[in-house]
């Protein structure tokens, strides 16, 4: 087994060289300077977002006169408005930030490698195992999401475990399917008829001499699996499938949705979905820079 | 004809100088992050209609950069200056719309990748028309007849003409780009590479057809080769290019004769052991099939493509010995057998005293320390991702064949600089993308070398690679063989090269050995007539000298119908009764020992039965 641990810290090593890489040409690309920027504000607030917060994100907010501060307009004081219930929304979307980014990220870490591992045995293998792991993708593609994540809430219960859960168990078929069809054609390639005939097992060409090659692919599908799994997150959190008493974009929308008083603070879903937007902008950006950074190097190589 | 040098330099020059193609002090520079680099430094040339002048060089010397530069099809990152004069215009200094009006109607190129070059979703004809209409002012049925006239005169008939690129065969493809590049009648056109990658005897049919271009539609015709022997038959006139400058420049006899240039031929080897070894690599009666078709098809037998028949092969230690045949022959799918990477349906192989069994993969495995090979594709056979130190480790890796980490280090340098990569330390450190096309196949060397195997697999290893470094590739090969005792399968479709450092050769035709014998005899005094056509395509070397052809009809038949009798029956030139009846065996036919031969009337018999007769 101490072959496969090494070959796994391989492709690990080749991730974050790869990572590092990638990082250096995406900022000479045009256009993703901003997008990077953006990218490490919002990480920026994930992390440091309870000591920048005014107020707690469940605080109730008094006026002067000792009133609740209910619906207060965008003003100086509150630059996002406050709720019908006098929290002040600009905290509550710097408090959500942390739990959006969290979920996006770790969903689609856990996504990724997941896809990355079935679509490279399942392009690997052939065959049977092939026909199989693929035929699970399609049943994958077959389930729609949303009611598939509300039986599994129904199920299991409301927390952070089902929803990672319900993002994992649909989200890796793309990934799957596209590392499969790169692998199809990696396996045909002169070097890896090389490595089985200079002795390598199974295991080794694939995770040594297969898995490497896919990895600038599975960078790209994680970072848009980052967008679907952030959109993912909003839209159970919307729906009040996130745990109570958990704070993130999605949830802000879901109070200001079941308040009833959406007509008369038009702020209260606004700033939240304005972040979600930004955010995913953000990503896409980064991934088709990443994309054409890519594809430059990939022109550079020819000989 | 008369002498086309001084028939085009006199037409052009005196009654239509719009005709001339003239290059004056061109120079092109490309801005990379290290700084600025000469390309290309102060190129002079004319081509003249009938006239036909060889740009030669290297990869790198800047042939290619130059041929591209004339027609303006450099990227923007390139600065060229100098003049390019052409129908009273200067090319470089007109706006890239007027130049792509000149482009296809006066200037035309045949670009080198013949797949990529091809849109694979259109069928050739409607390609070419789209060429014709984009310039014309012609309906689409008046378009597709000229793409129809182009085609069939470069041979592709009516039938064909709405085929794909990807149904078509390399020379065919190629042939398709000629047509694309004649179609609207040219005044000069420009060939990149036109023939490499494709085996001598399509080579020698493209070769043919260029030549015909010219002549019947009165072409200038600038040829970029790297192949000395192409570039001897073509031109009128050749410049040889070195890292941009000019080197040498004359007719084809004045600059290949040249002691520098005549230095790029590897030396015969050495005599022949005297002892007899025993054979480290021994294969009888080997037979591969293939299944064919897809799905419920690929059950069905007869839907099996035997690609090798009856194969026997022997190969001593220290011994080279040379597969040759066309493309699609079957001596890819020998060396890949050979190492384990198709399944066996009958014969037996013996690898340093072990038998094969069978086509499983685990049972190949011990045996993966005895034979190792080189591939092809020096570009593609090198995993990118791995340091050139990974790559040749990884065998040693993969087999726990070290000791320890020093052991191991201490193989990957020694098999690096057994591979001429000295010193080791140079190398270990790059990534194949930092490396040559001939470095990579030394690398690719050392990888196969540092298990210290008895038997050496090497798929046309230098088919890529430009002549001067193919020959320093296979002279390392051949001295392996000596210095280290290894036994050495050398496939390649060039029997010249063959010629040069084999011991002993064996000739394929659809997946059966025709001819197989001692280097020399089998190549000078070949006596299958299909080792005849094959020697005779080979361009000739000696400067200013042309061969005569021995043309073979249409393009190898295809395993899924083999011819009954002699597989090469149809297109033979010498064919009898006796031929289509009974395939025949591979006998010692002489005139030396060890000399076999699988035809009923082999050439010297012929030989000498025409001297009889009243022939020539």
């Amino acid at each position: 087994m101490s072959a496969t641990t090494a070959d796994v810290r391989d492709a690990g090593r080749h991730f974050v060289t790869a990572g590092r890489d990638a990082l250096v040409r995406v900022w000479h690309t045009p256009g993703a300077k901003l997008a990077l920027i953006g990218f490490a504000l919002f990480v920026l607030v994930a992390l440091i977002g309870p000591w920048i917060a005014l107020y707690g994100p469940f605080d109730r907010l008094r006026l002067a006169n000792g009133e609740l501060a209910r619906s207060v307009p965008p003003s100086l004081e509150h630059p996002f408005g406050t709720t019908s219930y006098g929290r002040d929304v600009l905290s509550q979307v710097i408090w959500g930030t942390r739990r959006t980014l969290v979920v996006g990220f770790a969903g689609a870490l856990v996504t990724v490698v997941i896809g990355v591992n079935i679509g490279l045995i399942a392009g690997f293998a052939g065959g049977r195992v092939d026909s199989l792991l693929m035929r699970i993708t399609d049943s994958a593609y077959a389930l729609p999401f949303l009611p598939f994540a509300i039986v599994l809430v129904g199920i299991l219960g409301r927390s952070d475990m089902v929803l990672l859960l319900a993002i994992a168990a649909l989200f890796w078929r793309t990934t799957a399917r596209v590392v499969r069809a790169q692998v199809l054609s990696l396996k045909q390639r002169p070097f890896v008829r090389a490595a089985v005939v200079g002795g390598a097992r199974p295991r080794r060409v694939l995770y040594r001499h297969i898995a490497p090659n896919v990895v600038s692919l599975a960078m790209l599908y994680g970072l848009f699996l980052v967008t679907e799994a952030v959109i993912a997150e909003a839209s159970l959190s919307f729906l009040g499938l996130a745990p109570p008493d958990s704070i993130s974009w999605g949830t802000i929308m879901f109070d200001a949705f079941t308040s009833t008083e959406l007509n008369t603070t038009w702020w209260w879903a606004f700033f939240p979905g304005l972040a979600i937007m930004l955010f995913v902008l953000c990503m896409s950006l980064l991934g088709r820079a990443y994309e054409s950074a890519q594809a430059h190097r990939w022109e550079a190589r020819q000989p | 004809m008369t002498n086309p040098v001084t028939a085009g330099l006199t037409t052009g020059t005196a009654s239509a100088p719009d005709h001339v193609l003239d290059v004056r002090g061109l120079a092109v520079t490309y801005e990379t992050a290290d700084g600025v680099r000469q390309a290309v430094e102060s190129l002079d040339l004319t081509v003249a209609p009938g006239h036909t002048v060889g740009l030669i060089g290297r990869s790198g010397s800047g042939k290619t950069t130059a041929g591209k530069a004339i027609l303006g099809l450099l990227p923007r990152t390139a600065t060229v200056s100098g003049a390019v004069q052409f129908g009273g215009h200067d090319l470089l200094a007109m706006p890239e719309r007027q130049r792509r009006r000149l482009r296809w109607e006066h200037l035309a190129l045949v670009p080198q990748a013949a797949m990529s070059s091809l849109d694979p979703v259109m069928a050739v004809d409607q390609q070419i028309a789209e060429v014709v209409r984009a310039h014309r002012d012609v309906s689409q049925r008046a378009a597709l007849a000229m793409a129809h006239e182009a085609l069939e005169r470069v041979g592709i008939h009516a039938d064909r003409t709405s085929s794909y690129p990807h149904q078509f065969s390399g020379g065919m493809r190629q042939r398709t780009l000629i047509a694309m590049a004649t179609v609207l009648e040219p005044t000069v056109l420009v060939a990149d590479e036109p023939t490499t990658g494709l085996d001598v005897i399509v080579q020698d049919r493209v070769l043919e057809l260029l030549v015909r271009a010219k002549e019947d539609l009165g072409l200038a015709l600038l040829v970029v080769t790297h192949d000395l022997g192409v570039a001897n038959e073509l031109c009128d006139h050749v410049i040889a290019l070195d890292q941009g400058r000019v080197q040498a420049e004359g007719t084809p006899a004045q600059v290949l004769g040249r002691p520098h240039d005549a230095g790029v031929l590897a030396p015969r080897p050495a005599a022949e052991p005297e002892s007899e070894p025993p054979p480290a690599l021994e294969v009888s009666d080997l037979t591969v099939s293939f299944a064919g078709g897809r799905g419920l098809a690929a059950l069905r037998r007869s839907n099996e493509l035997t690609v090798l028949r009856d194969v026997s092969l022997m190969v001593r230690r220290g011994e080279v010995v040379g597969l040759a045949g066309e493309s699609g022959c079957g001596k890819s799918s020998l060396a890949a057998t050979l190492v384990g990477l198709t399944e066996v349906a009958g014969g037996a192989i013996r690898i340093a005293g072990h038998e094969v069994a069978g086509g499983d993969r685990a049972g190949w495995r011990p045996l993966r320390r005895h034979v190792q090979m080189i591939f092809q594709d020096p570009y593609d056979s090198l995993n990118p991702r791995l340091r050139v130190r990974d790559a040749v480790a990884e065998p040693l890796i993969a087999q726990h064949l070290a000791a320890n980490d020093a052991d191991r280090d201490r193989r990957v340098t020694e098999a690096l600089e057994n591979a001429g990569l000295t010193p080791a330390s140079d190398y270990a450190g790059r990534y194949p993308h930092q490396l040559s096309g001939g470095e990579r196949q030394r690398v690719a060397i050392a990888r196969a070398l540092v298990v210290e195997p008895e038997v050496l697999l090497a798929d046309e290893p230098v088919s890529m690679l430009d002549e001067q470094t193919a020959a320093g590739v296979v002279a390392l090969l051949a001295d392996l063989a000596r210095r280290l005792d290894v036994a050495v399968l050398l496939v390649s479709h060039d029997v010249s090269l063959l010629r040069r450092v084999c011991d002993r050769v064996a000739v394929m035709y659809l997946g059966r050995i025709v001819e197989q014998g001692p280097a020399g005899e089998v190549i000078d005094a070949p006596r299958h007539p299909y080792t005849d056509a094959l020697v005779r395509a080979v361009p000739t070397r000696v400067p200013g000298q042309r061969r005569a052809r021995v043309l073979l009809k249409g393009e190898p038949p295809s395993l899924r119908n083999r011819p009954a009798g002699c597989a090469f029956h149809p297109r033979c030139p010498h064919v009898l009764p006796a031929c289509l009846e009974d395939d025949p065996a591979l006998l010692d036919l002489g005139p030396g020992p060890g000399h076999d031969t699988a035809c009923w009337h082999p050439m010297a018999e012929r030989g000498i039965a025409e001297k009889g007769g009243a022939r020539d």
